[in-house]
């Protein structure tokens, strides 16, 4: 319906793009309370998790936007295209940047670094970590999500994934949220070096804060919690028991 | 000056095309571009070759005849039209590219001639004002704002040369069918077809076959006129307004 102009097309692609925008934050938010300690993530996560009532139709509707979008996005790229069929011998660009030129790119590889990022850390389908710990907060036996992050992060080719997928969204970002103002018309003449700003900073500071996190579990500035670390200890140890000891048939395990 | 100059030759508009390369030579600086492929095609008539086609009209800047796109740049490298490009732009043994308006909506008549009626198609969508018959109105009987009108002029000032489009890495034409819609945007005469106007022509647009806008702003480096982005936001916004208030395409 509105998706069949070309002027249509580009404000569904805003509106869906606010909704992920708007999830984006959201998610940033939860994912901050981290530096609080592990009973405020896991707390948080707790909560979620007991409104299930709350949490699958919202999955669901940010599902929903973000297949528009990206069929939207494919679809924009194939007509875009096709407006053009026979290419230039030679085409110089003048004033599109980088992000603007790459928005196809940025948006795919953020799809790819989503379906990674639910196989990590919803599906616990790939580590790491390999082993999902579960916590005591205020008497009840919960998913210790802080771990989770805390152990995903340690191996340094994970971070550096989350890192580099992040400066993709920051890319993307970067020229959605100022085309979101001029796709709705809300700009005026005075006003518009400060709106082609705002896709730049908005962008720098959601990588900025997404970042900190792989960077803090790095740096050993966010560490396992006590509990934890002797938890580990005691399973290495038991682990080096089962090895010593001497099998059944008298032969020394651990010589050969 | 000496120059090596590529230029693409179409015999029709269902042929095969090609990159042909010319040198001229003996060219002063102040000589136009348009006069630099007139002294190029005197040389080719008098060799019994066929003549390179391209549009012009008033070369004087102000009709829109002309296009070209010059070493990968709509109108080249001056933020001028075409014919008001002359050769001290460039340096003595350039080899200069010059290919037509590239556009599924613009396909190639010859050479570097292109059919740029989808513009016109656009125009006939809503490019106009309903005028009451009758005496001639008072001289300002029609109060507007400074700002308004200084928005108005500013639009109207686009000639329809179609570098928007060229210029486009999606070959919209947002930018001029937003003039279009802009000029009359700001002024009380555009306001009775004021919603029909957006989405008719927006239609026409859409139906000519040309891309959408993804605000790449490569339109308002290359337009001659100086036309601005804002009147893209001013479409979109004129758009929004007239959906909402139920208004379907007529044409």
């Amino acid at each position: 319906m509105l998706a069949t102009t070309s002027v249509g097309r580009k404000l569904v692609m805003a509106v869906t793009g606010i909704g992920l925008f708007l999830f984006v934050v959201g998610h940033l938010a939860g994912n901050l309370l981290i530096y609080a300690g592990p009973d405020a993530l896991n707390a948080y996560a707790l909560k979620l998790k007991e409104m299930p009532y709350v949490v699958w139709p919202a999955r669901l509707v940010i599902l929903s936007i973000f297949l528009v979008h990206i069929y939207l996005g494919l679809e924009l790229y194939r007509q875009n295209r096709e407006a053009r069929p026979d290419k230039y011998f030679q085409e110089e660009t003048l004033r599109a940047d980088f992000a603007s030129r790459h928005m196809l790119f940025t948006g795919l590889m953020i799809l790819l670094f989503v379906v990674y990022h639910l196989l990590q850390f919803t599906f616990h389908a790939v580590p790491p970590p390999e082993h999902i710990y579960t916590t005591d907060l205020k008497g009840k036996e919960v998913t210790d999500v802080y771990t989770m992050v805390v152990q995903g992060f340690q191996t340094g080719g994970v971070s550096a994934i989350y890192i580099l997928a992040q400066v993709f969204l920051a890319l993307h970002l970067s020229h959605a949220m100022t085309s979101v103002f001029e796709t709705f018309g809300w700009t005026a003449t005075r006003f518009r070096g400060y709106i082609e700003k705002v896709g730049p900073i908005v962008a720098t500071v959601i990588c900025f804060g997404y970042i900190t996190i792989p960077l803090a579990v790095l740096t050993g500035n966010l560490r396992l919690p006590d509990s934890v670390i002797e938890q580990q200890a005691l399973e290495e140890m038991e682990t080096n028991m089962i090895d010593v000891m001497p099998d059944p048939a008298g032969r020394r395990g651990d010589q050969s | 000056m000496n120059f090596t100059v590529m230029v693409w030759r179409q015999e029709g508009p269902k042929k095969q095309g090609r990159m042909e390369t010319h040198k001229v030579s003996g060219i002063t600086e102040d000589t136009s571009f348009l006069e630099m492929l007139d002294i190029l095609n005197e040389e080719l008539i008098e060799k019994g070759e066929e003549p390179i086609a391209f549009d012009h009209d008033c070369r004087e800047g102000i009709c829109g005849a002309c296009s070209l796109h010059i070493n990968g740049v709509a109108h080249g490298p001056e933020n001028t039209t075409t014919c008001q490009l002359h050769m001290r732009s460039f340096d003595d043994g350039d080899t200069i590219v010059i290919e037509p308006f590239r556009a599924r909506a613009f396909p190639v008549i010859k050479d570097l001639v292109v059919d740029r009626s989808g513009f016109e198609r656009i125009i006939e969508a809503g490019g106009y004002v309903s005028v009451g018959t009758g005496g001639a109105p008072d001289a300002n009987a029609l109060p507007i704002a400074k700002d308004e009108a200084e928005e108005a002029f500013d639009a109207a000032a686009c000639i329809g040369c179609g570098a928007c489009v060229a210029a486009c890495k999606n070959a919209s034409a947002m930018l001029f069918t937003s003039a279009k819609v802009s000029q009359f945007t700001h002024l009380p005469q555009g306001e009775p077809e004021r919603h029909q106007r957006v989405v008719n022509m927006v239609k026409a647009m859409d139906d000519a076959g040309f891309g959408n806008c993804t605000n790449y702003q490569e339109c308002e480096a290359v337009c001659p006129k100086q036309i601005s982005i804002m009147n893209i936001h001013t479409m979109n916004r004129e758009y929004v307004k007239a959906k909402l208030a139920g208004t379907s395409a007529t044409a």
